[in-house]
């Protein structure tokens, strides 16, 4: 058992490193993977082009597309482990519709209060803090609903009216605002991994170890969590600055990739499943490698079917992972009759 | 009551103790004072009618609610002074409440009860791992080990749960109706464990219990809890002072203090 364990975590490493090359390789102009691997280790390529698309636009993307992965299905991960609930993911706590409400106000109420000169402020720097700012807003304020709650599912619903309080203000503003504003709204809300600068990529970087060594620090606590919050307060966890940090984490990771890449569906809610089906196992401190090799492996695919190979067109990638994912969802429903937890 | 015995050695006693609820401004107090004191290695039972406050108490007990009044001693030390690793290190318990996860395997499940003793990452050393093969091995858990605990019948779930707050290894258990969902073969098995876990390695569990019968039989002590008053003693003691008697209303059932059974008034 701990033995095919082990190998099934190389297979997957190996997989992700696969789909790293394939993604570099892929796009509107194919690059032959031995060119790939040289301007990589530094040394000329065939053609001096290739070298520039993959260091400044290929690989920040790729790398992108692991971090906003990975730290989706860690989110995801952790909240449905805080909630015990299989259904919960990233966004439950209302992190995306938080985003969703700052990048709305910036493009649509910046037009509406300061006209031409609001115009001018949509960029993708202050999209990624207007979409953060929002997601830290509604979290922050889920914080403090929690506080006074003492049941995490009562929390989980008070995420879930919060998402629909932000969705509603969200369809007030879209009713009032402009064709072209509306335009840049929804092209927000397709998501991207791609146009990030390598400042940027090191600011995403940044949120997701942050998150991610959060997480670590929370390994022990979330397996107490397997029994119940209340079997874990009597092997003396402590529930609330458990609660509190888990949050923060999802916060920090969800949060923080909503601002630079926009919503993107389904990764968080999914690729927890399957790393419990591919590893048999319910330790978190298995599964937190596990997710976040798993996570960004499918997401490098997803960008890779968005980008539609040898073509100039780029899919919605938010629309890719839910075509990937929900059937994902459907098919460990079906396969496992319900599913377990 | 022996109050004369030191409560520094005993894992749980209480003085003067009032459970309940607050909420708002009030006050529910659902129990007279209770006051009793358990001994090193025994097996002792609670029982009394539905709503009478057994889950309160054991809750109570666990320092998982506060108390309206008097006071909970774990060796002596009043309950809400122990830090809570120090107090899951001399206290564990069994709950009704379904497994968060039910997908955990027994193994798993075990383990997790070693965590008040481990790193910060919950690794098990040797000597943990220890614990948790002789607890399952006291439960009989062997050869199901490797399951995941929504394939387990509910007499094996149970020993597995238990299995789990014994790897805990504390001086206290406390069990909240570990018998029901069984038949009478399992309830008994299950306290005829319990029994054997409590006198062979000096660990004292109390657990709440509608089986007056078989509590009779197998407890060291029992704590009789009646709406306004508490009695605690031996099972002849109880039987003689007549408190079994007055556990249930007479209009259906009455007790046979010669069989130390109930019967039905017919």
């Amino acid at each position: 058992m701990m033995g095919s364990r082990k190998y099934r975590f190389i297979l997957l490493a190996a997989l992700m490193l696969v789909a790293f090359l394939a993604n570099l390789s892929l796009g509107s102009v194919h690059i032959p993977l031995a060119d790939t691997l040289k301007s990589l280790t530094g040394s000329e390529a065939v053609r001096e082009s290739w070298g520039y698309i993959i260091w400044n636009y290929r690989l920040p993307k790729a790398l992108t597309a692991m971090l906003v992965g990975g730290g989706l299905s860690l989110s995801g991960l952790l909240m449905q482990t805080l909630f015990r609930n299989p259904l919960a993911g990233p966004f439950v706590l209302g992190v995306s519709s938080g985003a969703s409400l700052g990048a709305a106000l910036l493009i649509m109420g910046a037009s509406l209060l300061g006209g031409i000169g609001g115009a001018f402020l949509v960029t993708d720097v202050s999209l990624a803090i207007a979409s953060g700012m929002g997601s830290l807003l509604v979290l922050l304020t889920v914080l403090v609903v929690s506080a006074r709650l003492k049941d995490a599912m009562a929390l989980l619903i008070v995420g879930l009216m919060f998402g629909s309080i932000t969705a509603a203000l969200v369809t007030v503003l879209s009713y009032f605002s402009a064709a072209e504003q509306l335009q840049q709204y929804i092209f927000w809300s397709y998501g991207s991994v791609g146009n990030l600068s390598w400042n940027q990529v090191g600011l995403l970087g940044i949120f997701f170890f942050v998150g991610t060594g959060i997480s670590i620090a929370l390994l022990k606590a979330l397996n107490a969590l397997l029994l119940g919050e209340k079997y874990a307060a009597t092997l003396g966890i402590s529930l609330p600055r458990t609660r509190n940090w888990t949050i923060l984490a999802t916060g920090l990771l969800a949060g923080g990739i909503t601002a630079f890449a926009g919503p993107i569906a389904f990764i968080g809610l999914a690729v927890p499943h399957l790393a419990r089906q591919l590893l048999g196992s319910q330790d978190h401190r298995v599964l937190l490698p596990a997710v976040l090799l798993y996570g960004a492996l499918l997401m490098l695919v997803c960008d890779m079917i968005a980008q539609i190979p040898f073509s100039a067109y780029v899919l919605p990638i938010n629309a890719i992972t839910s075509l990937v994912g929900a059937p994902v969802v459907i098919w460990l429903l079906v396969r496992r009759k319900r599913m377990i937890f | 009551m022996k109050s004369t015995e030191n409560t520094c050695d005993s894992p749980l006693s209480t003085t003067g103790l009032g459970i309940g609820y607050r909420d708002g401004g009030g006050e529910t107090q659902l129990s007279g004072q209770i006051s009793f004191q358990i001994s090193p290695g025994s097996l002792n039972a609670v029982v009394g009618i539905n709503g009478v406050g057994k889950s309160t108490l054991l809750r109570t007990l666990a320092g998982m609610q506060p108390a309206l009044k008097g006071r909970v001693l774990i060796q002596g030390t009043p309950i809400e002074k122990l830090s809570p690793v120090r107090k899951a290190q001399l206290l564990s318990v069994v709950l009704t409440e379904p497994l968060a996860s039910k997908n955990l395997q027994v193994s798993e499940l075990v383990s997790l009860g070693r965590h008040p003793y481990t790193n910060w990452l919950g690794q098990l050393s040797e000597a943990d791992l220890q614990k948790v093969r002789e607890a399952l091995a006291k439960m009989e858990l062997g050869e199901i080990s490797g399951q995941p605990c929504h394939t387990l019948s509910d007499g094996q779930l149970q020993r597995a749960l238990i299995a789990r707050a014994l790897a805990q290894d504390t001086p206290l258990m406390l069990l909240d109706e570990p018998t029901t969902h069984l038949d009478l073969y399992h309830k008994v098995k299950i306290l005829k464990l319990l029994r054997e876990v409590a006198h062979s390695t000096r660990k004292s569990i109390l657990f709440s219990t509608h089986e007056i019968g078989l509590a009779i039989q197998l407890c060291d002590h029992i704590l009789v809890l009646q709406p306004g008053q508490a009695h605690f003693g031996s099972p002849c003691e109880l039987i003689e002072a007549g408190d079994f008697e007055r556990l249930f209303p007479q209009d259906t059932i009455h007790f046979d203090a010669q069989s130390g059974m109930f019967r039905v008034n017919k």
